[in-house]
């Protein structure tokens, strides 16, 4: 299996984990995850855009959606952050996922 | 049927009595008014809520999908107690109410407190609430916190034997919003929890004697009064007066010859001798405490005076009491009395104290005016009651602390008597408007809510006309309620019947409890036989169960196994461990309560043939 596959559904897990401790009001802890969120975030962008045929259009759909949860942590909005984290994000990351099987 | 439709027909059919109180202000909301509370669509087509304030928007619910991220709070919470409460503060949409609902045990309740009424009413609108509002499992309280229902429910629903599995919940969103009335809230369960200690320390303290008092004072109920025969019978501008035996008492005792026959005068047990050596009759005496000493009611001039007392107050003080006495019920067992009698329970609210039973006393018989003296609540100096008294309790030293007092310094207090000054507080702040409490303590800790004054002041203001208060009491005692005596003398008889009943089934019961534990440890699952064995077991249960007797059997099993009984629902999660625990804890029980009936049966038995001399 593509090594990009493997990383992309590890950053789903984390991405869910951390989603559902926004949910549950454990904010003090998803926020200690998201700079790890961060990191796998980039470094899926980077392996995402060394694939050959992928458009650079594609590759900031990732940071798109990752600036928009960045913008939400700001406000405090921890509803909306876990809603961007479920949703959009794993949405965005079984696209990606899509391009690589 | 729309939503709100649907709501409002299950708010009548399920909440009545709530529906009633608030009709009319429900009929008036309008639903299109601008307020903080919005209720938008989500991306999901469901409904979500936000509040909208100076300080910007609080999310009520995800404006993705609200029913997913409720199902993703509850993860967090497992509730497998038996008989546990929750309580939630905030409901707005009752997403995560429901999902409270769903993980719940059949055996547990929930209570929603929603500190908004325009919240609820505009929720009404949009969500459908039936699920909740149907389920005898969920109680809601709306308005402002301290709105007496939240105590009441929690009253209804929280003892001593599940306390521990007692659970407060915020609804996501609400703490921020509405921060001071949380805080209230947060106060008024865990003062709750306290106090419901405070019963359980009593009960285990005071177990037998509650039962043992309650048979020796029975031979006083034919020919005796109640407590609600004295509602609304004095003037409506009496004040009532609460003789506590504070310290400051002996500053100010002597106003109380100018107010005699102008005001009701009840005095504490711990006062009455600082009464009786200033010359003062108070028109009635209140005693509460199983164990109060004797020699607090000798030499004090207490023979004659009207008592206001409870089935298990001290027997030798009603023993050496020659006057009329008046019922203040107390217990689940007399309650039953009541029932008989198809009177209305006077339930005494006791907030701890003879003092705070005073006080809900004189509230009971529909007094608008009560003055406290003698209530310090606080040290002088050492001194810790009137005529230099000092009363010390067990770690005193470590709940010391000091507190505002009522000329402005601070002043020295002790744990006891600030959780009394909270119940107070509580109380004062859910009384209707026209009722006044003036502190005339003229000393000691200021209670929030009450009017600050001096006694002299009391005196020249409120109590200006001679009422006649003697003969106000003589007119009701007279009718000293012959008419009950023989339903009266009947009931106890009963009593003595049931307990003989009572052992031979607790006998039955122990051996149905060895079979099942025989039979289940080798079947290990819940054959026919063992089923059978819980079936007659409950049966034992619920028959006893409605025995009157059974309560003051209760309290003596209590008294002997506190951790039995509490642990009856506490669960391992495992259902053979669980199950072979329960049996184990039950036959105890039962075994206990086999000894407790043949102890009491035979004083009980005598203790009707002095009723009936």
């Amino acid at each position: 299996m593509d090594q990009t596959i493997v990383y992309i559904d590890k950053v789903s897990e984390l991405v869910k984990a951390i989603s559902e401790l926004f949910y549950q009001q454990k904010n003090k802890e998803a926020l200690a995850a998201m700079p790890s969120l961060l990191d796998g975030i980039m470094n899926l962008t980077t392996m995402i855009a060394e694939k050959e045929g992928i458009s650079e259009e594609s590759t900031q759909e990732l940071v798109k959606v990752m600036g928009e949860s960045l913008v939400a942590m700001e406000k405090k909005d921890y509803v909306l952050l876990a809603d961007i984290l479920q949703y959009d994000m794993i949405e965005t990351l079984d696209r990606y996922k899509a391009l690589f099987v | 049927m729309s939503i709100y439709e649907k709501n409002i027909e299950a708010l009548k059919q399920y909440m009545g009595k709530m529906y009633a109180r608030i009709e009319e202000e429900l009929i008036n909301f309008d639903n299109e008014k601008d307020m903080g509370y919005q209720v938008l669509e989500a991306r999901n087509g469901s409904m979500y809520s936000q509040y909208m304030s100076e300080d910007g928007c609080v999310r009520l619910n995800s404006n993705y999908n609200p029913e997913r991220e409720a199902a993703g709070w509850i993860k967090q919470y497992t509730f497998n107690d038996f008989k546990s409460t929750i309580v939630m503060f905030g409901i707005a949409g009752g997403y995560f109410a429901k999902e409270l609902l769903g993980i719940i045990n059949e055996s547990s309740n929930i209570i929603l407190v929603e500190p908004e009424k325009d919240i609820f009413f505009k929720s009404l609108h949009y969500y459908d609430m039936t699920d909740l509002i149907k389920s005898d499992r969920v109680s809601i309280d709306i308005g402002k916190t301290g709105e007496n229902l939240l105590s009441t429910f929690l009253g209804a629903y929280v003892y001593w034997t599940n306390v521990f599995s007692l659970k407060v919940l915020v609804h996501p969103g609400y703490e921020d919003i509405f921060g001071e009335e949380y805080g209230l809230f947060r106060d008024e369960v865990k003062n709750y929890s306290d106090l419901i200690q405070v019963e359980r320390n009593t009960e285990e303290y005071f177990g037998k004697e509650i039962a043992y008092n309650t048979v020796a004072n029975i031979e006083y109920v034919p020919d005796s009064n109640f407590l609600s025969d004295f509602a609304g019978v004095f003037p409506e501008e009496t004040v009532g007066i609460v003789v506590a035996a504070g310290p400051s008492l002996d500053n100010n005792i002597s106003v109380l010859h100018q107010m005699k026959g102008k005001a009701v005068i009840l005095a504490t047990d711990t006062a009455l001798r600082s009464l009786h050596k200033e010359g003062i009759v108070p028109d009635f005496v209140i005693s509460i405490d199983p164990r109060k000493p004797i020699h607090l009611f000798e030499n004090a001039g207490f023979e004659e005076i009207p008592f206001f007392c409870r089935i298990d107050s001290n027997p030798e003080a009603l023993h050496l009491h020659r006057g009329q006495k008046i019922w203040a019920s107390s217990s689940v067992f007399f309650d039953q009395l009541y029932e008989r009698l198809k009177r209305p329970v006077d339930g005494l609210g006791t907030g701890g104290s003879v003092a705070t039973s005073a006080f809900s006393a004189l509230r009971a018989i529909g007094l608008r005016k009560i003055v406290l003296i003698g209530q310090d609540l606080a040290y002088k100096g050492d001194i810790t009651h009137a005529d230099g008294e000092v009363s010390k309790i067990r770690n005193e030293e470590k709940s010391i602390c000091y507190i505002k007092g009522n000329n402005g310094e601070m002043v020295k207090t002790r744990g006891d008597w600030v959780m009394f000054l909270k119940w107070y507080e509580k109380v004062i702040r859910n009384l209707p408007e026209e009722i006044t409490v003036i502190n005339a303590t003229e000393g000691g800790a200021f209670i929030e809510g009450t009017k600050v004054m001096t006694l002299q002041d009391v005196c020249d203001t409120y109590c200006k006309e001679n009422l006649d208060i003697d003969n106000i009491i003589k007119g009701v005692l007279d009718n000293r309620h012959s008419e009950y005596n023989s339903e009266i003398r009947q009931f106890f008889e009963e009593c003595v019947r049931d307990l003989g009943n009572m052992i031979r089934s607790m006998d039955k019961a122990v051996t149905l409890c060895n079979r099942f534990e025989r039979k289940y440890s080798k079947s290990r699952t819940l054959t026919p036989e063992v089923s059978k064995c819980m079936t007659d077991i409950s049966k034992i249960n619920k028959r006893i169960g409605n025995m009157p007797v059974y309560w003051l059997i209760d309290e003596m099993v209590k008294h002997e196994d506190i951790d039995s009984v509490k642990n009856i629902y506490n669960t391992e999660g495992d259902e053979y461990t669980d199950n072979i625990n329960m049996i184990k804890n039950t036959k105890h029980i039962f075994e206990l309560t086999l000894a407790a009936a043949k102890e009491l049966k035979p004083g009980f038995e005598e203790a009707v043939v002095r009723m009936n001399a």
